[in-house]
């Protein structure tokens, strides 16, 4: 029994490692819609490379500019790189809705499927359906060895992982 | 007879060492490191913890750009933990002056 958690302990971290892998394209600033929010905190920003923003802090903002960012910028800059991460992330998803309807979606989300839905929307790239896989499969499996709480406890978590990922997939 | 105990100082050194060398650390000291957080790691989003000990070490050192940048809800919590910080202190020697007062 050891040997078997461990085992799934060992898929679980393998899992995420490997789809921590995936790089994303390299988008340029002025390409963004997110780019007037950034513009807004200051327009020199819309100058720096991508990775360079979005690991941009108060403190190296004043090491590049002797300036203080102060505290409503320092927030626009949080909620700007936000946006920014966010627009890239959903850049990076091929489909958008795909041929599966929403409806289908969230059935399979509540049949404990939503890595299948998920997987079909991206063509099975893409991190979202193993770690969904992941969080319903498990649980299943520990769950069948102890007691069922386990995978309903999974279920619920894999639901509610599939509903807040809806939105990258149907987006229009 | 009631006796201060050596756990009794242990607390009263801790609380009192503690803040020290939180002060001697440099702000940024929390700011590179892995992320520790289950929801930021497994799913890119993050909770009202996160970003959590880097704000307080930065509003600790009076960096309150950085503070509301890492989580604004530092604000709070801060003065919480100084508040209790404050009057786990206070019990503390209470209870050692207790202590000596009945020997």
């Amino acid at each position: 029994m050891k040997q078997f958690i461990l085992s799934a302990l060992c898929v679980l971290f393998l899992g995420g490692y490997a789809s921590a892998e995936i790089t994303p394209k390299p988008v340029k600033m002025a390409d963004l819609s997110s780019a007037t929010d950034v513009q807004a905190i200051d327009p020199k920003l819309m100058q720096m490379g991508m990775d360079q923003f979005l690991s941009l802090t108060p403190a190296k903002y004043k090491e590049v500019t002797g300036k203080r960012l102060g505290l409503k910028n320092s927030l626009a800059l949080k909620a700007a790189q936000a946006k920014v991460k966010h627009e890239i992330q959903k850049g990076k998803s091929p489909a958008s809705g795909g041929d599966l309807p929403q409806g289908l979606y969230i059935l399979l989300a509540v049949l404990g499927c939503g890595w299948l839905a998920m997987g079909l929307l991206s063509g099975w790239e893409g991190r979202d359906w193993i770690i969904n896989l992941i969080i319903i499969g498990v649980p299943i499996v520990i769950g069948s060895f102890f007691c069922l709480l386990i995978p309903a406890i999974g279920w619920l978590a894999a639901l509610i992982h599939a509903l807040i990922k809806m939105p990258d997939y149907y987006r229009n | 007879m009631k006796r201060a105990n050596w756990f009794d100082y242990f607390q009263l050194a801790f609380l009192i060492i503690t803040p020290i060398v939180v002060l001697l650390l440099p702000a940024d000291y929390f700011d590179v490191g892995p992320v520790l957080c289950p929801s930021k790691r497994f799913f890119d989003i993050e909770c009202l913890g996160c970003g959590m000990t880097r704000a307080v070490m930065h509003l600790v050192h009076l960096d309150f750009d950085s503070a509301i940048y890492y989580n604004k809800l530092s604000f709070i919590v801060a003065p919480v933990l100084g508040a209790y910080w404050l009057l786990w202190i206070r019990k503390v020697a209470t209870s050692m002056y207790k202590a000596r007062a009945t020997d």
